[in-house]
């Protein structure tokens, strides 16, 4: 057994639910596709409770006891009609006018086949799955009818439900065979049956669970190995063409005993009684592949689910702290994650708590797969690779973060596409068919999300390293680099005085480029004159023409300012003013001097005089000219 | 600079040696080649100690002694006009001498033959010394590399003499110093260049970066993590072929002494095959551990060089000591599969680039415009003249030399043409950091607006990769 302060990666909900005991008096049933718990005392006749899905949803009631003890009980998806079933071959259906039952209006709908089970498909509509077939009823309470809508007929052993696929899977009476039936309102579809390899092999139906793993149905089905005599899971998945199941994976579980199977967080979790331990599989991490059917060992060893501490109610104020038994003979488990002790009057749901799971898996770049799949993986994956530039830093783990990096951006890139793709290609009267598919990936790692972890490490010696190798990845996936990365890459490469990647960078347009960051690389331009020069070249590819001719200006090149302005704006365009001011400020004849001519030519041709418009007011430079070349000396210059 | 002018400036007339005829051409030569120090002599009668290498050696000591006295002379003459080390150059009319102090005390000396054409005149053979022809800033550039090539090699020259003027020791290392200089000069000299071959790619030092697409270069640019991954390795450069992919953190002149050592290096040990899978380079039966001088975070000091080769990559590996066997064999597991995918793909992708240009290649005698575009800041350069292929005069080569500019001088705007003696146009333009130069042979334009009109065509029709606003 599991030291309690042992290390757990499942746990129990604390948000549980808890209802009245399995006693002589009361029964209890569980319906798992609304998640509703119902405590029957008496037949229902001293009151019947039904909490679901959270504690605090509850509805009570009294209904009288008909005879004959209920066999399964279930509201309709809107706690509308109540459907009871008492005998063998009828269901009773009591309609509800807010919490409470009409009991004088209780419709008895009776069959002439042995009724196996119900399940509701829609607020009026039940489908009744009995020896001989499948059948679809609609429920009529105004008339007090019920009538059948659709009949799949098929002699049937046993049955099994997945409420969230809406898929019941049928076991013949004749082969064995397993035939999944898709069953919506109105409509019931056979679906090719789960191919058991052996004709003449018989499951049975405690064998069988069905949930669905990354948003497919799965058929899991406990059998032992024929050569090691050790138990295994089936998953037969239902993705082929049609979808057909196809036997994909098996989870080898290495163990001999009673199993039970839930799923969490898309993880197969299959509980152990004899060991109480529970192990974890996740069909999306490689294994062995035989025969196109993956092998999988559990992630991890098999540990115990996190102990229970119940506090029950009591006067006292410290409270009575029960530790509950875990994996009891008491417990029924349902699907996807619930667990009922129903001696205990207990429902929990199963969590995984990734936490402790992180540090039980030790290679990195399984640990990233594996938490790229989680609902909760983002911000523990984050921290793992935190860690990794962080404390646990080491030149070994480059390339384990460089495929790290890439796990991440290949997710990252598809969400990028989509996106993308839906912005784009939808034109506003065609109907959007596509966005339905637009859910985003389990964990998504943005730039910006990359950029946070980046900050605390920035200005290490391996700052740079790391930063290209993820400029590397996202350059693999085709994703530009966005400003925050693109600044901090250009701060670590100008530290580290790497300025020809820098240069290559920027001429290769892996930074972004954008007024901003050519901006940011001018501030950095006093380090070195290469700096000046790539961030002149990136306004240039920008043509953002107005800074740069600011930047000249203000490094005194007036000419070189005045010649871009002159491409850049047309000659009429360029502000006399703030040229002379410029040139001015140069101190240097040579320059106000060129610079004043070029104006007084620009007059000659558009205004026929070499004089300034009034409106330029260029005044003081007219004077400043006028005294540095005073017309006499010009006239002596040219006499001499 | 201040050129020195000794002896007779040619003031012959131009168009009176064209009438004469040419009999025979003698371009420039290496008269000599000296490195001394004046400290080391302080007495009379010790002249002999203060020359460390004299190349010819084959000459009286006098002679030598001789010349290096005239040098001293010359520099200590220039220098009561300005600064101690700013005597660059002597021009006289039958050679050209160039002068370089690396280090404080130490000079090195450049003597060269001046280009010179026998001409018959009137029935007499005349020798006419072309000393116009040979460009300062070219030949300074030579010299500049023979230091920093010995350098590379055996490091700083101050730290081989040590010890106190005038002691026993102090003559041990002096004679020590001679010996390694002779080694390393001797066989240095005699692999020299063709110095009439030198041109302004050699005066700017500049080493071409291989242009690879965006993927590539990251990939070739990651691979010097395995610094990290391997720390004893301090950097990693990488060529291919001649040209480099990643220069990492190395001082330009290191890179390009780097570079002749590589390429020398390499070229002598075999073809491609050899290298499939990726190899040390050998000397002998051991790989190359060559103990070379870097200047790495403002420190010169020596590193342990390692050539690993695949396909056509070259990989240069420094580390601190001479490694073990065990480290090459794990290095050489490390880099044997991945750096020779890297050069299969390299190559793959610089193949595509060669078809690509290969149709605007010309013919290096055509007499079509040629063009020379230079990054002062990366040493990048883009051009259609063929190296050691006389596409060029001498004359337009030297102006385009005297033209370019230093690379650390502020970037100021300039625009200049430059019709030349035998009929060629250059044309300067520079703008951020960049000098880009036409030259126009003489047929086609002919004045300046032609020359204009004809320089803006070549920068428009060629000045695609770099984006520059004022084309």
């Amino acid at each position: 057994m599991e030291k309690p302060n042992g290390i757990h990666y499942i746990e129990l909900s604390s948000n549980f639910i808890r209802f009245d005991a399995v006693s002589q008096l009361t029964n209890v049933f569980f319906d798992d596709s609304n998640k509703q718990i119902f405590a029957v005392r008496s037949g229902g006749a001293t009151g019947v409770v039904v909490k679901g899905p959270v504690e605090d949803t509850v509805i009570s009631f009294c209904m009288s006891d008909r005879g004959g003890a209920i066999r399964s009980i279930k509201f309709s998806p809107d706690n509308q009609i109540l459907a009871v079933q008492r005998k063998e071959n009828a269901v009773e259906f009591v309609c509800f006018q807010g919490e409470q039952p009409l009991l004088q209006d209780i419709i008895t709908h009776q069959v002439k086949t042995l009724i196996y089970g119900f399940v509701w498909v829609h607020n009026r509509e039940l489908a009744l799955i009995s020896n001989t077939g499948v059948e679809i009823f609609q429920i009529v309470p105004e008339k007090r009818q019920v009538r059948s809508i659709k009949a799949l007929s098929i002699s049937i052993k046993w049955f099994a439900w997945c409420c969230d696929a809406n898929v019941a899977l049928l076991c013949t009476t004749e082969g064995n065979t397993l035939v999944p039936v898709l069953i919506k309102q109105k409509v019931i579809t056979k679906l090719p049956k789960v191919d058991l390899g052996n004709p003449g092999r018989e499951v049975q139906e405690s064998k069988v669970t069905l949930g669905r793993v990354y948003g497919v149905l799965a058929v899991l089905i406990l059998q032992s190995n024929s050569t090691t005599g050790m138990m295994e899971v089936e998953v037969h998945l239902l993705n082929g063409p049609g979808l057909a199941p196809r036997k994909c994976h098996v989870l080898r579980l290495s163990l001999v005993g009673r199993f039970a199977i839930n799923t969490v967080d898309n993880l197969i979790v299959v509980h152990h009684q004899a060991t109480a331990t529970s192990l974890l599989f996740d069909i999306a991490l490689s294994g062995e592949v035989i025969d196109n059917v993956t092998y999988h060992a559990p992630i991890t060893t098999g540990r115990s689910i996190k102990p229970f501490a119940l506090k029950l109610p009591s006067l006292s104020p410290d409270g009575q702290i029960l530790q509950c038994e875990l994996y009891s003979t008491n417990w029924v488990l349902f699907q996807p994650n619930i667990v009922i002790d129903a001696k205990l009057g207990c429902m929990w749901y199963l969590n995984l708590s990734i936490e402790p799971l992180c540090n039980l898996i030790s290679d990195r770049i399984r640990l990233t797969e594996f938490l790229l799949q989680r609902s909760s993986g983002k911000q523990m994956l984050l921290k793992v690779v935190q860690q990794l530039m962080g404390d646990q830093y080491k030149g070994t783990l480059l390339p384990v973060l460089e495929t790290i990096f890439d796990k991440i951006n290949k997710i990252y890139a598809s969400w990028v596409h989509m996106e993308l793709q839906n912005q784009t290609a939808l034109p506003a009267n065609v109907k959007s068919t596509t966005t339905k598919n637009t859910a985003p990936p389990i964990v998504l790692i943005e730039q910006s999300d990359m950029v946070q972890i980046f900050q605390p490490i920035a200005e290490r010696p391996f700052a740079e390293t790391v930063f290209m190798l993820y400029l590397q990845s996202l350059n693999k996936y085709n994703i530009s680099a966005q400003e925050e990365l693109s600044k901090m890459i250009i701060s670590e490469l100008i530290r580290n005085r790497s300025f020809d990647t820098l240069r290559r960078l920027v001429s290769y347009s892996m930074l972004l480029e954008s007024k901003s960051v050519a901006c940011f690389l001018l501030a950095h331009s006093d380090v070195d004159s290469a700096i000046s020069q790539m961030a002149i070249d990136m306004l240039g590819k920008i043509q953002a023409h107005e800074i740069i001719i600011e930047v000249m200006l203000g490094q005194g090149k007036v000419i070189d300012a005045l010649r871009l302005a002159k491409n850049s704006l047309g000659i009429d365009k360029v502000p006399a003013r703030k040229f002379l001011e410029a040139a001015y400020k140069t101190q240097d004849d040579l320059i106000f001097h060129s610079v004043y001519r070029f104006f007084q030519m620009r007059n000659l041709r558009n205004y026929e005089t070499l004089a300034f418009p009034k409106a330029e007011q260029c005044t003081e430079f007219i004077q400043h000219y006028n005294n540095t070349f005073p017309p006499d000396s010009a006239n002596k210059l040219q006499t001499s | 600079m201040l050129p020195v002018y000794f002896g007779q400036k040619q003031s012959v007339s131009e168009r009176a040696d064209e009438m004469a005829k040419v009999l025979q051409r003698v371009e420039i030569t290496l008269r000599s080649f000296y490195v001394f120090n004046s400290n080391l002599s302080q007495k009379e009668g010790e002249e002999h100690k203060k020359i460390l290498f004299y190349h010819p050696n084959d000459i009286e000591l006098n002679t030598k002694i001789k010349d290096v006295g005239l040098s001293e002379a010359i520099i200590t003459f220039t220098g009561t006009f300005t600064s101690e080390d700013d005597c660059k150059a002597l021009h006289t009319q039958k050679t050209t001498q160039l002068f370089y102090q690396p280090e404080p005390g130490f000079w090195l000396v450049m003597v060269l033959n001046v280009p010179k054409e026998v001409k018959l005149k009137e029935g007499v053979e005349v020798a006419d010394y072309r000393g116009g022809e040979v460009s300062d800033r070219i030949y300074q550039a030579v010299l500049r590399q023979c230091y920093h090539m010995y350098r590379f090699h055996h490091g700083p020259l101050q730290t081989k003499l040590m010890a106190s003027p005038g002691s026993e020791e102090a003559e041990e290392q002096r004679q020590q110093l001679a010996a390694e200089l002779k080694t390393f000069y001797d066989r240095y000299l005699a692999t020299l260049k063709d110095l009439a071959q030198c041109d302004i790619m050699d005066m700017l030092h500049s080493i071409q970066y291989l242009a690879l697409d965006k993927s590539l270069f990251l990939r070739a640019h990651n691979f010097s993590m395995l610094c990290d991954t391997f720390t004893a390795v301090k950097e990693c450069i990488m060529f291919y072929n001649d040209q480099v992919v990643c220069g990492g953190k190395l001082a330009a002149s290191d890179l390009y002494s780097l570079h002749a050592y590589v390429l020398g290096t390499v070229s002598a040990v075999g073809s491609v095959d050899t290298f499939r899978t990726g190899a040390f380079v050998l000397e002998g039966e051991k790989p190359i551990a060559a103990e070379v001088y870097l200047d790495l975070d403002k420190q010169i000091r020596p590193h342990c060089l390692l050539i690993y080769r695949a396909l056509n990559v070259t990989l240069c590996l420094f580390v601190d000591a001479v490694p073990t066997q065990e480290f090459y064999e794990e290095l050489h597991a490390y880099l044997g599969p991945q750096l020779s995918s890297l050069a299969k793909d390299i190559a793959t992708a610089s193949k595509l680039n060669a078809s690509a240009s290969a149709t605007t290649a010309t013919n290096p005698d055509d007499g079509s415009a040629k063009y020379l575009f230079i990054n002062e800041q990366s040493l990048k350069h883009h051009t259609n003249i063929h190296r050691n292929a006389k596409s060029i005069p001498r004359n337009v080569m030297s102006i385009i030399a005297d033209l370019a500019n230093p690379i650390q001088e502020i970037s100021a705007a300039e625009e200049l043409q430059v019709k030349t003696t035998n009929d060629y146009w250059i044309v300067k333009r520079r703008c951020n950091w960049r000098q880009y130069y036409v030259i126009l042979s003489k047929s086609k334009a002919t004045t300046l607006l032609d020359v204009t009109q004809e320089a803006k065509r070549i920068f428009e029709q060629e000045l695609t990769d770099d984006v520059f606003f004022d084309k």
